[in-house]
């Protein structure tokens, strides 16, 4: 990755703060309409609330009732990111579906709002519900096919990055902002710091865009502006295996636990809402589990039988204007805030909102950008995919090594990298082994995003790939990859480190959820790293004689 | 083995503590029968003897097993079948394989057992006790060069992960090799003109490779010919592989390479496919049909049936089996339950309650947490052993007596006629300790003794 | 989506893989631990399907090995039914799949042409075009099919009765079993039905014609309920057709009316007459002037959980058994007749044949299995007399 230093001295346009879905999309963006501009990035892209969400891209259908004006922005935003994200959205379509427990008078209501705001919901008899999805519940009351799609949030995020990336953006990660600049009422540009090296650097820019969702508080403060942003704490259960074909909603005023959503090849139920002050806040207890599970039940009876796979959790970014209600009746619509009108030029924050509006929000605030820079043009990005076809001839290349599924699910992971993938299978016949064989992840995609600037550990590489994220849960896959970057020269201190760290971190989300399948992995796991492998008492090697 | 639904003594599960129990009591002269879904976890480990690696407390891992054995809990299965009997366990085991032409080998033997270390595909050091002649590593303390050799394409082993910490543990110079891909092995395979990728290679494939003799000749030639065989010229030298030295149990793939390359050839310890395991395993089937032990697979154990037994303790009569699309009934005058605990559902988890699946409360499980419990689980998935720690998960199981017999808390006897085996004991954490096959050989052997005893002796089994 | 068996249960410890007779033997097969429970994650995405799946032999000794319990051949074999669907089978396939067809067909014609029929170069070349082999061991269709046999039989009424589904192999080409078969039930005091002679469908799973493997079932069910319901048994002397009725049938065909009330009242004929053993209907002699044999356990009487009753039955009379104690014998039903496969087949069961011709040189006079494919594969490739072992009771207590 490029030092801080070098970035400084490039000379930008505009910084963004922030690589989640808005960060990159603003990115994107800037770059399109012709900005030089860089992102930095705390984490890994994706860090924050755009890696822990359920991996909706609404209809809309949820708000119709009680925010109708979020409700039309999702479903316009949902029609275009279906045009332009090919690779990272799955049209899945949505059910929405009533239970004996739920309110019929509150059907009517929803039914005539998602009319008046233009989202197509279209009733279903229940047998054709249950031949659809035949996990629901079999004495489901109502049901209606609403176009929700699924989206991985990593994908959606990297593919943005790179796409800004082809367009002369730049970004950069494990940059942290420490403080901003101001100079005679106008931002100047940031301190950013390395979070692994400690490498800090002053970058001047000519405008700065707080895009950190539910850090915009904080970076806000240390330009000496005060926003409100309340992060707002979700907790979401990944179960092993896709039981549904579709996003199940339920019917009924939004609450807890009441959506479904099939990500690849796992269901993800989500979520819950609890304020905290902490916008990393990604604790979750069996408690919590739990009551998501008697949510759930009711749409999918058999959900106790479902073996889940781990549990995470993320803050979502309630904006509140000022001492407004928090919690889910705090409105998901977005602002963006200049603060030149607060008396700083050179700064503005994109505040609230949700996955599904993303494209809109950076639209809004490069309008902003542009205006305030005086550039005149137009936003594109709702026309251009986001991942240029695959050339032809690299199809042929590939398709020797991977089936036609894989050719199109590595493609989406890999962005840019799939040409670079292929090279090295076709130097390398051997790096066609799956190092995760749970989710089908190469050797050879392994390698190429290892080598990315970007990948600094083991989990980076495991969100770009999505090794170590399937059944096992990194059981297998975890030593394989280590073993290769061991092959590849990797120090030898830092080898045996990654293992235990890599273990350790996926150990976090399943510690809530140990019982029944997941309680069995855990065991195989253990006796193969404990009493097979000894990796625990890999530090004591002093013998006592005497005992 | 003719009328179909009874036995003397009726195991249920097949994994290692299950066929060792049936091999002990059938020695005995009783009719056993096994009843297994499943091969248990044979085919995962290492089938090594892993008798007792570490204590909780303390940080140096165990050289003498029998004396650490005094700092384990009283509740711990070695404390409650005594030195005695893990003794004549052991001793069981190693006249076992020798008779069958692949002996384990265990310093100090069963008198006074030691443990050696065995080094791993990871790099660190296992204690363990009663291990295949492959595993030994013999000499390994005087070699000077030691090549650590993988194959391309192998894709659980990569000797560069493996010799930064095997070079902790030995003097000798410690070299990785990597030697190219055979043919036999190649990642592509030609299919009808189009070039199509093969299946990846796993070490049961090399495995199955070195049981060739052309096999065996590919890999002699290729590492003869490695700059770093070399090294071995005039020196001591030692080569040590993955766990691939043949899938049968036998000291002959071994000894052939020995010969060929003129240097010890060892096994490393390395995660599944177990081949170490498949070898005990085999080893373990043809010892049951030679003792006439009747081994019935796809038979799911799932209720008892009870008839009043002396003290307030129950008599199972029977267990009823599904098999076949249907539920059989299979009568035994002693049940030896070797389920595998959690892994092999003898023990069933939910959110809030730990029980046994066959017996429920008749058989109680040495829970006081459930999940929903704070300690159920410690912060760190490997947590401070030396320390004492270890997850409350990982050592609970069925409580028993002294007979291994399941007992309440006070120590009454619930299941007069039933003993617990193997993992799904309570008071150990295998993982931690590193006694997995231990603890199962031991518990098998004390539960057919006393199984024994409440059954009487039968017919000489068929055959 | 139709229901599926649960993949909840893989901890993809790699077991089944080790256990599996074609991974053993071939590279072109992925394994069953990718091809079932890993795929089947994706295969709910409705991606594209793997092209190895029909290097599945559908033997089920995943299943068997499986810690979990995950039914790991039926992933495989409702996959490939999904894939057939999407891609017509060979015409090959259809006529492995439809041998009853074939049995119809060649009923008609003059047994002297018959004997020229299957193993003259002319139809090994027809065999060939379609894809069949042609060192695959096509049996000889018998002069009678067993259900004219039995016709001619006359039985001596009674009470007790049990119904014999003979199966394709031992109607078309082995109807010697089954009136040994019959035999033994009539000595053990039963009069036996044989209501219908269907093929149980076992190879128009296999060969991925599922909806007609299906309406077979159908078929087959309704025949036999009333019989079941009724509680008379239902005996099989081939164990892949006792598994279909007693448990797959459940499995693979979700909601099929009938097989609850079929299933539990399903015999392996060895099982049975192990039964008659215990209720005293069937006495045998405790030690017999007898030949020695060999034993092979066919993969589908293991996946049955009943254990190895005719080997059973055979020791109970003092005859000298030895096991094989090999996993698979390769032919697997219509598998190893295959082009592609034969090869394959041949390899899985090297070990068993090894096993097979050393008993024999010291002294065994046949080898004894209670699957039909499974003896005609014995003796393609070891030339060694292959029985069921039924039949060798029968000679035992027909003395």
């Amino acid at each position: 990755m490029k030092f801080l230093s070098e970035l400084a001295r490039t000379g930008w346009d505009v910084i963004v703060i922030g690589g989640g879905c808005t960060g990159t999309g603003i990115l994107r963006d800037l770059a399109m309409r012709g900005f030089k501009a860089l992102l930095l990035e705390q984490g890994d892209l994706a860090h924050g609330s755009s890696s822990r969400f359920h991996g909706l891209l609404h209809s809309g259908g949820r708000y119709a009732v009680f925010d109708p004006a979020a409700a039309r922005e999702c479903i316009e935003e949902n029609m275009i990111l279906r045009r332009i994200g090919a690779h990272c959205v799955e049209v899945t379509e949505g059910l929405f579906v009533r239970t004996r427990e739920d309110d019929e008078v509150f059907e009517e209501k929803w039914v005539a709002a998602c009319g008046a705001c233009g989202i197509r919901a279209e009733p279903l008899t229940r047998a054709r519900a249950l031949e659809l999805e035949p996990n629901l519940a079999p004495d489901l009351a109502s049901a209606y096919i609403v176009p929700d799609s699924a989206v991985d949030g990593f994908r959606l995020v990297w593919q943005n990055a790179f796409s800004a990336r082809r367009h002369g953006g730049e970004f950069r990660t494990r940059a942290c902002v420490s403080d901003i600049g101001v100079a005679q009422g106008r931002v100047t540009g940031v301190v950013a710091c390395d979070t692994d090296t400690a490498e800090t650097a002053f970058i001047p820019a000519s405008f700065v865009v707080n895009a950190t969702g539910s850090w915009v508080g904080r970076i806000a403060q240390m330009a000496g502006l005060s926003v409100h942003v309340q992060p707002d704490r979700g907790a979401l259960v990944a179960f092993n295996h896709r039981f549904t074909g579709r996003v199940v909603n339920r019917l009924h005023k939004p609450g807890d636990g009441d959506i479904f959503v099939p990500h690849g090849s796992i269901t993800i139920l989500g979520t819950s809402s609890l304020k905290t002050e902490d916008p990393a806040d990604s604790r979750v207890t069996t408690e919590e589990v739990l009551h998501l599970l008697d949510t759930g039940r009711p749409l999918f009876p058999q959900i106790d039988s479902y073996r889940i796979l781990r549990v995470f959790a993320g803050t979502r970014p309630l904006y509140m204007a000022s001492d407004g209600e928090g919690g889910r009746n705090a409105s998901r619509n977005f602002v963006v805030l200049d603060h030149e009108e607060e008396g700083l030029s050179g700064i503005a924050s994109v505040c609230g909102g949700k996955f599904t509006t993303y494209r809109l929000m950076a639209e809004r605030m490069v309008d902003l950008v542009c205006a305030r820079l005086g550039r005149k043009a137009a936003c594109t990005t709702a026309s251009e995919p986001l991942v240029p076809e695959i050339p032809e001839e690299l199809r042929r290349r590939a398709s020797v090594f991977f089936p036609a599924q894989g050719l199109e699910t590595a493609a989406s992971r890999l962005c840019d990298g799939l040409e670079g993938a292929v090279a090295r299978m076709e130097l390398e016949p051997w790096k066609k082994s799956l190092v995760c064989e749970c989710e089908v992840v190469t050797f050879g995609e392994f390698e190429q995003m290892a080598a990315e600037p970007s990948s600094r550990t083991l989990n980076d590489i495991r969100r770009r790939t999505r090794l170590g994220m399937g059944t096992c849960q990194g059981t297998f896959c975890g030593m394989r990859a280590i073993g290769r970057l061991a092959e590849a020269g990797m120090p030898a201190g830092d080898t045996s480190m990654l293992l235990r760290d890599f273990q350790e971190e996926r150990w976090h989300g399943f510690r809530p959820v140990l019982w029944g399948g997941e309680l069995r992995e855990l065991e195989l796991a253990r006796n193969v790293y404990g009493a097979t492998l000894n990796i625990d008492g890999a530090d004591f090697d002093r013998e006592d004689d005497c005992a | 083995m003719i009328v179909p639904d009874s036995a003397d003594i009726l195991v249920v599960g097949g994994g290692f503590s299950g066929l060792m129990a049936a091999v002990f009591a059938a020695r005995e002269g009783r009719r056993v029968r096994v009843l297994s879904r499943g091969q248990g976890a044979l085919a995962v480990g290492g089938g090594t003897i892993d008798l007792l690696g570490y204590v909780p407390g303390r940080a140096a891992a165990v050289r003498a097993p029998f004396s650490a054995m005094e700092a384990l809990g009283a509740d711990h299965p070695y404390r409650l079948a005594g030195i005695p009997m893990v003794r004549q366990a052991l001793d069981g085991f190693l006249q076992m394989c020798l008779a069958a032409g692949y002996p384990y080998e265990m310093e100090g033997g069963a008198e006074a057992p030691r443990n050696r270390r065995l080094l791993t595909s990871i790099g660190a050091m296992k204690p363990s006790c009663a291990v295949p002649s492959s595993m030994s590593m013999q000499g390994a303390e005087a070699a000077e060069e030691v090549l650590v050799v993988g194959i391309e394409g192998l894709k659980d082993f990569f000797p560069r992960l493996a010799v930064p910490g095997i070079a902790r543990y030995l003097k000798g110079n410690v070299i990785p090799v990597l030697l190219r891909c055979p043919e036999k092995l190649a990642p592509m395979l030609e299919v009808g003109g189009k070039s199509v990728p093969s299946r990846d290679v796993s070490t049961l494939d090399v495995a199955n490779m070195l049981e060739e003799r052309d096999g065996r000749a590919w890999f002699v030639d290729r590492l003869r010919r490695h700059p770093a065989f070399a090294r071995l010229r005039g020196k001591r030298g030692m080569i040590l592989l993955p766990p691939v030295l043949g899938t049968k149990p036998l000291p002959d793939v071994q000894k052939a390479l020995t010969e060929a390359l003129g240097c010890p050839v060892f096994e490393l310890v390395a995660p599944p496919p177990g081949v170490t395991g498949l070898r005990l395993r085999a080893l373990l089937m043809a010892e049951l049909r030679r003792l006439g032990v009747d081994l019935v697979m796809n038979a799911f154990v799932v209720r008892p049936e009870y008839t009043p037994g002396r003290s307030g303790a129950m008599h199972v009569a029977a267990v009823q089996v599904e098999s076949g699309g249907r539920l059989r009934r299979c009568e035994a005058s002693a049940f030896i339950m070797a389920t595998g605990g959690i892994y092999g559902d003898g023990i069933e988890v939910t959110p809030s309650a730990v029980r046994d699946r066959v017996f429920g409360e008749a058989a109680p499980v040495s829970s006081a947490l459930k999940p929903v419990d704070a300690g159920w689980s410690e912060p760190a998935a490997y947590p401070d052993f030396a320390a004492g720690y270890s997850h409350a998960f990982a050592r609970l199981g069925t409580r028993v007596g002294a007979d291994f017999r399941p007992v309440t808390e006070n120590g009454l006897v619930t299941l007069e006629n039933v003993f617990y085996a193997g993992r799904a004991l309570g008071g150990h954490d295998p993982a931690a300790e590193k006694s997995g096959n231990g603890v199962a050989l031991v518990s098998a052997f004390a539960c057919a003794v006393h199984a024994c005893r409440v059954c009487p002796a039968g017919s000489a089994p068929q055959q | 989506m139709r229901p599926i068996p649960s993949i909840d249960r893989c901890t993809t410890c790699s077991t089944c893989v080790t256990a599996c007779p074609v991974t053993r033997v071939t590279r072109r097969f992925n394994g069953p631990k990718l091809t079932g429970p890993s795929s089947q994650r994706f295969r709910l995405l409705n991606r594209v399907e793997i092209e190895a799946l029909d290097y599945c032999s559908n033997c089920k000794n995943c299943d068997i090995a499986c810690p979990g319990a995950v039914q790991i051949s039926t992933l495989n074999m409702l996959a490939r039914a999904e894939q057939c669907r999407r891609h017509r089978p060979p015409f090959r396939d259809w006529v492995l799949a439809h041998g009853r067809f074939l049995g119809r067909l060649v009923s008609w014609i003059p047994q002297a042409l018959l004997r020229f029929g299957m193993t003259n170069p002319l139809s090994r070349l027809v065999l060939d075009w379609l894809g069949v082999d042609r060192r695959a061991p096509m049996p000889v269709f018998a002069a009678k099919s067993f259900m004219r046999l039995f016709a001619g039989l006359a039985q001596r009424p009674s009470s007790r009765k049990v119904v014999l589904f003979p199966g394709c192999y031992i109607n078309d080409y082995d109807p010697q079993t089954g009136l040994d078969v019959v035999w033994l039930l009539n000595r053990a005091g039963y009069e036996v039905i044989v209501p219908v002679s269907e093929c149980c469908g076992v190879p128009l799973v296999a060969n991925g014609f599922f909806d007609e493997a299906r309406k077979n079932a159908e078929t087959v069910v309704k025949a036999l309920e009333a019989h079941a319901a009724a509680g008379i048994p239902v005996v099989a002397a081939c164990t892949s057709c006792s598994l279909m009725l007693r448990q797959e049938y459940g499995e693979l065909f979700a909601g099929l009316k009938g097989t609850e009330t079929l299933a539990p009242q399903v015999r392996d004929a060895g099982e049975f007459l192990a039964e008659c053993l215990e209720r005293g209907e069937l006495p045998l002699p405790e030690h017999v002037a007898a030949d020695a044999f060999i034993y092979h356990e066919p993969c589908h009487l293991r996946a049955q959980g009943i254990g190895r009753p005719g080997l059973g039955l055979l020791r109970r009379c003092g005859v000298r058994v030895s096991e094989a104690g090999a996993d698979c014998c390769g032919i697997s039903g219509s598998y190893g007749f295959k082009k592609g496969k034969y090869d394959v087949g041949a390899a899985i069961g090297a070990p068993l044949f090894a096993s097979v011709h050393e008993a024999v040189s010291k002294g065994a006079a046949a080898a004894v299995s209670e699957c039909g494919t499974c003896r005609l594969q014995i003796a393609h490739h070891t030339g060694a007399r292959v029985r069921h072992p039924l039949s060798v009771l029968r000679e035992i207590l027909d003395r």
